[in-house]
């Protein structure tokens, strides 16, 4: 039961960072098993969302240092993303459709665009704190925010969700 | 100059809002319903969790009796240093001559009056004295343990270890 109610949260959370749900899954599952660890203080506890979604952010962030060894060298030497955008083509979506698709364009950011940009719009973390968690300078988390941001614009065409019109 | 600044700057401030409420409208992605499944068989394969990362009314006797032992053994150690401290301090207050006493620091009469406090109580009702002293050190190793299993434990995976 506990479980069930906070799975999608942790799984989002998770799939958003890492940008494959694979390991999404390796890392809710992680997360689970530390909140079984927990449980005795966390059934209690009005807090259990946020705790669980600042351990699959954690857990999110060891996994991508883990495996790339350092995120600034992982973050200067990554290509760029291939986001494919074309012009118009979201005005036949509906909303569900775009917000699929504005999904699958996260998804697709590359990861120094990805994280940071989750960070700030999801977590709500400050450009400061967002770089103290990565490790890498202010200005660069402001540079792969906007440069992230730009590459989701199309997403927001005039019809597109979260459109003002 | 200064124009084409603030307007990139307005552009960029407008995109934020944008996209942030359109990243917020999106849906929690649902889990692949096999996460459960697999968290329960891991944690069937990790067996029960060991007894010193479980509850203390959950460790076994042995444990719990070690636990009570030494921090009895602990209790009696501070209150056979206090008294021992007592003595001490009484036997070194009587020879500082009195001219030097007049001038003492605060330091000196705090532990003055600690001391005769303490020799009174151990004196008169040492029974008493060694209640209190074992319910002040009870406490204290309570929340020394509170404090350490949350400190260590309890937000290990709340930091990004490097």
């Amino acid at each position: 039961m506990f479980m069930r109610a906070y799975q999608d949260m942790v799984f989002s959370t998770a799939a958003r960072l890492a940008g494959n749900d694979a390991q999404a899954q390796d890392i809710a599952q992680d997360v689970f098993i530390k909140a079984y660890e927990n449980f005795d203080h966390l059934r209690l506890s009005a807090t259990a969302g946020g705790w669980l979604k600042t351990v699959a952010t954690n857990l999110s962030l060891n996994y991508l240092t883990r495996y790339r060894k350092r995120w600034r060298l992982f973050s200067e030497s990554e290509s760029e993303p291939d986001v494919p955008m074309p012009d118009g083509a979201l005005d036949s979506l509906n909303d569900d459709e775009q917000r699929a698709a504005l999904e699958e364009a996260l998804r697709r950011l590359p990861a120094h665009q990805r994280v940071p940009l989750v960070l700030y719009h999801f977590e709500d973390l400050p450009y400061e704190d967002i770089a103290a968690k990565l490790g890498i300078s202010l200005a660069k988390v402001k540079t792969d925010i906007r440069r992230g941001r730009a590459a989701l614009a199309p997403m927001l065409r005039p019809h597109a969700i979260g459109g003002d019109s | 100059m200064n124009g084409e600044f603030d307007q990139d700057e307005v552009v960029d401030r407008e995109m934020e809002a944008r996209l942030g409420q359109a990243l917020r409208a999106l849906p929690d992605r649902r889990a692949p319903a096999t996460l459960e499944s697999r968290v329960l068989d891991a944690l069937a394969g990790r067996g029960p969790l060991p007894w010193w990362r479980r509850g203390f009314r959950e460790w076994p006797a042995a444990a719990r009796v070690a636990f009570g032992v030494t921090s009895a053994a602990l209790v009696v150690l501070t209150v056979l240093a206090a008294a021992a401290a007592n003595a001490y301090l009484g036997s070194a207050s009587h020879a500082i001559s009195t001219p030097v006493l007049h001038d003492a620091s605060v330091f000196f009469v705090i532990t003055r009056t600690l001391s005769v406090s303490l020799a009174s109580i151990l004196s008169s009702s040492w029974v008493l004295g060694y209640l209190i002293a074992g319910a002040v050190l009870y406490a204290a190793l309570f929340g020394l343990a509170i404090a350490g299993y949350r400190t260590l434990y309890l937000n290990a995976d709340l930091e990004v270890r490097p």
